[in-house]
């Protein structure tokens, strides 16, 4: 067996549908039949097997109670209607529709009418200098590490490396020259220490804003430029107690 | 300039704009010495020639300025290209859609109340994101100070509206029915 129940948008939009297809009079509903037509038609939805959303059932029983309200009524004249509530929604609702209808009906952008497609915002110059992402300086760190001098015999000593060092460093060289290559800043490095610390410290002083890093173009040089200067002091005295706070974590 | 120039340049600024443009930008394109009333009578040249039937686009006023659009008769050829993603727009989208243009600014409590308490958040986060609604403050006698929304001014060029006046007054939606048949 197959039913057809007709979708609705919501408890009003079902009303609505229940007044024009009896022809009831939108400012006298009656009440006790349109309750009856509204819950058939939620048990139908659950014979169905449709999940009725709870705003039918609240409306549901706003009908009831405005059915006992009616019934309860004494003087029509002097009361006000238990419906005024209900019909004003309705009337509001239904008029929202009707404009909606309107909008529909205008020639609407992408779908009746076209524009020419806009113009490209930034420069070529522009597009190529695509700010880095974390991952993009790791790939470099592989690159590097295949460069760097294999010693032909090992001597293993603990290495005192320190994030905070590089930090300063990176602060002091950007600083002279507001920019630098990343190759330049970790020219002669001794160890993979060290270029672990330089890369955290780089990410660090992202984090904090202190530096930007672009890259021209994919695999090209990556540059290191300075963005705040004035904050420096401040900075550094960030950046000590940073490096206290990973000391502390460490013991 | 002569005024035959002064058309051309106007009708470049437009082609060249990715919004609609406005008779103050394309004033201080021109210089003082041109007056507003002398680029609003030339607007109204350009959009009646190119209202003829012989161009393929017309020049529309839309959201507080001009903008060179296609005619909808064509939309049946354009929309074969391809590049072009149609807009769409879910009945609940219009329903949200027309009362906060009519009722702006309101919160979503607001708008759930006059759609019968429908859950209105996925569609608002619909219109948030096709940029046609946005935040446009809070309501501060409201438990929870919520925020509220208002259309943007993509809205009005999506709907081919020159301003929210354009709308036509919600009274006319709302005539009974039998007056409305008459």
């Amino acid at each position: 067996m197959k039913i057809n129940l007709p979708f609705f948008e919501g408890p009003l939009d079902l009303l609505l549908y229940l007044i024009k297809k009896n022809e009831f009079d939108i400012f006298d509903i009656p009440i006790s039949r349109i309750t009856q037509e509204y819950l058939e038609y939620l048990v139908s939805m659950e014979k169905l097997n449709m999940e009725i959303a709870t705003e039918f059932i609240v409306m549901a029983a706003k009908l009831l109670q405005i059915k006992v309200m009616m019934l309860l009524r004494e003087n029509e004249e002097d009361e006000e209607d238990p419906r005024q509530e209900l019909v004003s929604t309705l009337i509001s609702y239904q008029a929202f529709k009707e404009v909606a209808d309107f909008l529909l009906s205008r020639e609407i952008l992408n779908r009746d009418v076209f524009l020419k497609p806009p113009l490209k915002k930034k420069t070529e110059e522009e597009e190529i200098w695509t700010e880095l992402s974390p991952s993009d300086l790791m790939l470099l760190m592989k690159d590097i590490l295949k460069r760097m001098k294999k010693p032909s015999f090992q001597e293993i000593e603990i290495e005192k490396v320190s994030v905070v060092e590089k930090i300063k460093l990176i602060i002091e060289r950007t600083s002279e020259r507001q920019t630098m290559s990343f190759e330049e800043l970790v020219e002669g490095i001794s160890s993979l220490m060290h270029l672990i610390a330089f890369i955290l410290a780089i990410l660090e002083l992202m984090r904090l804003q202190i530096i930007k890093v672009v890259q021209m173009r994919p695999f090209g040089k990556i540059m290191i430029y300075r963005t705040e200067k004035k904050f420096e002091e401040e900075v550094l005295k960030g950046i000590e107690e940073y490096g206290e706070r990973r000391t502390q974590e460490s013991n | 300039m002569e005024r035959e120039e002064l058309r051309k340049v106007i009708e470049g600024i437009i082609f060249v704009s990715d919004e609609p443009v406005d008779e103050k930008t394309i004033q201080k394109v021109l210089g003082d010495s041109i007056d507003l009333s002398t680029i609003k009578g030339i607007l109204q040249e350009l959009q009646l020639e190119y209202s003829s039937p012989l161009h393929g686009f017309e020049l529309v006023e839309v959201a507080g300025g001009y903008q060179f659009r296609t005619k909808k008769e064509l939309g049946a050829w354009i929309r074969k290209l391809e590049k072009f993603q149609p807009q769409r727009f879910s009945r609940s989208a219009m329903e949200v859609l027309s009362i906060i243009a009519y009722k702006q600014p309101v919160t979503r409590a607001e708008i759930e109340a006059m759609r019968g308490g429908i859950d209105s958040s996925g569609v608002l986060k619909t219109l948030l994101m096709k940029k046609l609604i946005k935040t446009s403050g809070r309501k501060r006698d409201a438990p929870g100070r919520p925020f509220t929304y208002s259309t943007t001014k993509k809205f009005l060029e999506v709907f081919g509206l020159k301003d929210l006046s354009d709308l036509p007054p919600i009274e006319e939606f709302m005539k009974r029915e039998e007056e409305t048949e008459i």
